[in-house]
């Protein structure tokens, strides 16, 4: 398999810019997922590098082949990658089987043996190869779709929101099955989606884009440990944000003074607390600080508490049996190391 | 939303009923009387090589340019739907204008610049140019609705351009082909008008030969079975295709519009051939009739003058048969679309469908059967007014029916039912709920069937009362005597009244506009206009 390189890409529809400089390499057999709210220009990045859309500036490079520069624009039919539509879109016309080799020559369709092949790489029984793709559920559309992208072999598998169009159950099973496809197939993917979970979990690398520009591009752990800036931290998860005053390895804030993971210069600057991070004590005494529960969201394996701290709003996560209720005085108090952003 | 279990009420049961058993009565008379020819003259009479030479006649017609109007019909949507084309949404419009023009007046423009195209070669041109629109406006449908992750798709597994047309989206367009062809063919059979005057042989131009000969020859209905049938046919067929075949689209994501192609320096090119297209199909019998009315009477080959007193008497006639024949169809159909999309049941499918049966019934068949009933059951009826508006009724039925379900169908019993629970009665349920809604797509139903009955002439030409004169029946007896330069204004201000009404129910109701998704799902109801006018 096969690296991609994208360097300096710009877009632009109309007057208005979609993406600006991007600059992004996947090595070889990694999975990339590109994170972004919906309008960031996520889709129009994978469109550019499948070739459906004509970049304004900049080159893309697949392998050691370039398909994209000023003045060159290689058809899509030519660049040799693999494309998974958000739905899948199956040819409703042909059948399994003949939708799974639809990208092959006349001769290698005529043999259909790969059909089966694929059919088992992306877990799914030999006998739906004659069904007709409205038989089949989304999850196993989708199946189909990565199976008919694999087949000829593409140097580059590109996946546009796959499982977003799927319904929770559906979607576990699917990413896993899809997942073991592409690890199979050693194939280096990149999976465009704007949920963060599937992104932390699904990939070997994201790559988070935030109106047009890359914010940052790092492993899952290193994203969500040591996001860059307070507005990659904010969209990768639930997040409290406050003002503080940073010292060198510590910062003062209205939740006392917290000990920093790294070194920052001085200055104010905000500080980066994660719901996980904060304990809560029901009895508010000793050292900890006094609280107001304001609302519970109750999810089974854990539960989202809303707190009122004077004049700050804050989130916890606690797991576990929960003893609160809404309008309960309790005692909180903030697990070190914290992050802070200058 | 429909009451599943709930039987219609009696008293709208039966106003359904009376529009189903009006299209049944001619049918079911022309059908009886044939049955009275003894086995062996009907054998001799059907054996004749007449009815093979009808039928040659219309197969050949409806092979030759239901293969062109696929051309031109695919081709134009194409290129309108898929591509960077100069003016995108003119094109869309002009190009469905034909569908408004009345065939036998196409055929009357055609006709008049030169004999020669009597015939074969001259039926070809005009039914090509009359209702190609009955596959552009399907195929362009069916563009539109293809989702473009298919085409997107295709590309990435390794298809050019061409191959990606081929094997995806021709695939997908053969519902709408197939549909489109059936609609030609069947309006091929029904057509009267437009071949009595290009002097070619068709089943509608020898039943008329025959009646005029033996004003109540039987064997007029043995042919008119014959037709009956193959329409038949056509109708079932089309039906079919239109309810089963349509490839729906599979998955449920959010679908992005289509990219269009960039056509390049070609561009100028396509532009041509589509201007030649309009100047063809419209323009042509615009120009013809504009140029006819700038001649002196006298310079056609036969003179003939046109008086403004009998001008304004024709196109008052016109109008007045229009409103009438419009008021009684909408009469008929508003019980059968309020019964269709309130209540289910085999009752009120077998309803429903036989209104839908006159769109394929050629209106020369349903006049003479009329024209049957009167003269030996019902004389003061005959030639009287009445009757004529009642056959329009019957024959623009299925018309009326399709809008007022469309239109209805905008009301859901869910919005009924919201607007009781809040206070309101029966009738301010109607006046402040079902009006607002129904209201704009009932209007568009009554319009629709208002340009029909003003451009219809099969039905007017047999059963018009003595003396009554319509634009239609004055085109068709100028054109018939060659009097080309007396026919054109008729021509004219019927051309305008079709064309304007059409012009305004497309601005109201935007079907024609190019690639909005929004309106994907909705039939076209310029396509659903394709009730044989003949």
């Amino acid at each position: 398999m096969i690296d991609l390189t994208v360097s300096n890409l710009k877009k632009t529809f109309g007057n208005r810019t979609i993406l600006h400089a991007i600059d992004l390499t996947v090595s070889p057999a990694h999975l990339l997922a590109v994170l972004g709210p919906s309008g960031s220009g996520k889709t129009t990045l994978l469109r550019l590098i499948c070739g459906f859309e004509r970049c304004d500036a900049g080159t893309i490079r697949i392998g050691d082949e370039v398909v994209a520069r000023p003045g060159l624009h290689m058809a899509p039919e030519r660049r040799r990658v693999g494309y998974v539509a958000q739905d899948g879109a199956l040819f409703p016309h042909l059948s399994v089987r003949e939708n799974i080799v639809f990208g092959l020559s006349r001769t290698e369709r005529r043999r259909g043996i790969r059909a089966n092949e694929l059919l088992d790489l992306v877990g799914l029984p030999q006998a739906y190869a004659d069904r007709a793709p409205y038989q089949l559920s989304g999850g196993e559309q989708q199946r189909v779709a990565l199976a008919r992208a694999l087949a000829p072999q593409p140097q580059l598998v590109l996946l546009d929101e796959p499982f977003s169009a799927l319904d929770a159950g559906l979607r576990a099973e699917t990413r896993k099955a899809i997942l073991e496809a592409l690890r199979l197939a050693k194939a280096t993917a990149i999976l465009v989606t704007h949920d963060q979970a599937e992104a932390l979990s699904l990939s070997d690398e994201v790559a988070v884009l935030l109106d047009g520009n890359l914010a940052q591009v790092a492993t899952p752990a290193t994203l969500y440990n040591k996001p860059k800036n307070a507005a990659v931290a904010r969209f990768l998860g639930e997040t409290n944000l406050i003002p503080g005053l940073i010292q060198g390895r510590s910062v003062d804030c209205a939740l006392g003074q917290l000990a920093l993971s790294s070194e920052l210069p001085a200055g104010s600057g905000e500080v980066l607390i994660r719901p996980e991070q904060i304990r809560i004590d029901p009895c508010s005494e000793g050292t900890s600080l006094p609280a107001t529960v304001t609302a519970i969201d109750y999810y089974g394996h854990d539960a989202s508490i809303s707190l009122r701290m004077s004049d700050l709003d804050l989130i916890a996560r606690v797991s576990g049996p929960l003893l609160l209720r809404v309008g309960q005085q309790v005692g909180i108090a903030i697990e070190d190391p914290v992050r802070a952003f200058g | 939303m429909r009451w599943a279990n709930a039987r219609p009420p009696l008293l709208l049961l039966g106003a359904a009923a009376v529009g189903a058993f009006l299209v049944l009565l001619p049918i079911g008379l022309t059908i009886l009387r044939a049955t009275e020819v003894s086995g062996g003259q009907a054998a001799h009479f059907l054996l004749r090589p007449l009815v093979g030479t009808l039928l040659l006649n219309t197969v050949c017609l409806t092979a030759v340019s239901s293969a062109l109007a696929i051309v031109v019909g695919t081709g134009a949507a194409w290129f309108v739907e898929r591509t960077r084309l100069p003016g995108r949404q003119a094109w869309a419009v002009l190009l469905a204008v034909p569908l408004a023009i009345p065939s036998f007046i196409t055929s009357y423009a055609w006709i008049s610049i030169s004999p020669a195209l009597e015939g074969f070669a001259g039926a070809v041109l005009v039914v090509t140019c009359a209702y190609y629109p009955l596959l552009y406006l399907p195929v362009a449908a069916s563009l539109r609705n293809l989702d473009p992750a298919l085409e997107d798709s295709a590309r990435a597994l390794g298809c050019g351009p061409v191959v990606c047309f081929v094997r995806v989206v021709l695939p997908q367009l053969h519902p709408a082909l197939l549909g489109g062809t059936l609609l030609v063919a069947l309006n091929v059979l029904t057509e009267f008008g437009a071949f009595a005057l290009l002097r070619f042989r068709t089943f509608t131009t020898e039943i008329y030969i025959e009646y005029r000969a033996s004003f109540d020859g039987a064997t007029g209905s043995l042919l008119a079975s014959i037709l009956i049938v193959l329409c038949l046919f056509c109708l079932m067929a089309e039906l079919r295709i239109r309810g089963s075949a349509r490839y729906g689209r599979i998955g449920r994501g959010v679908r992005r519009p289509a990219s269009l192609h960039e056509l390049g320096q070609i561009k100028w090119v396509v532009v041509a051939l589509l201007a030649a297209l309009v100047v063809v199909t419209t323009g042509m019998p615009l120009i013809t009739t504009l140029y006819w009315m700038t001649q002196h009477g006298a310079a056609a080959i036969t003179p003939a003058e046109v008086s403004p007193a009998l001008l304004t008497a024709a196109t008052l006639s016109s109008l007045g048969y229009g409103l009438g024949g419009t008021l009684i169809a909408m009469v008929l159909a508003i019980p059968i679309g309020f019964l269709a999309t309130r209540y289910r049941g085999r009752t009120v499918t077998l309803v429903e469908r036989t209104s839908y049966l006159t769109q394929g019934m050629p209106g020369i068949v349903i006049a003479l059967a009329m024209v049957f009933l009167t003269v030996h059951y019902l004389h003061p009826l005959y030639q009287s007014s009445a009757l004529l508006i009642l056959v329009y009724g019957i024959q623009f039925l299925s018309l009326a029916v399709v809008g007022v379900r469309a239109a209805l169908a905008h009301a859901q019993l869910g919005l009924e039912e919201a607007a009781r629970s809040l206070g309101l009665n029966v009738f301010q349920v109607a006046y402040r709920v079902m009006l607002p809604l129904a209201g704009p797509g009932l209007g568009a139903a009554a319009a629709m069937v208002f340009i029909a009955v003003v451009t219809e002439l099969t039905a007017t030409l047999l059963l018009a009362p003595i003396g009554t004169q319509t634009l239609a029946t004055q085109v068709w007896a100028d054109t018939s005597t060659l009097a080309f330069a007396a026919a054109a204004p008729y021509a004219a201000i019927m051309m305008a009244l079709s064309l304007t009404a059409s012009w305004l129910l497309a601005r109201q109701f935007g079907q024609s506009r190019v690639g909005d998704p929004a309106q994907s799902h909705q039939p076209s109801q310029i396509s659903d206009r394709t009730a044989p006018v003949a």
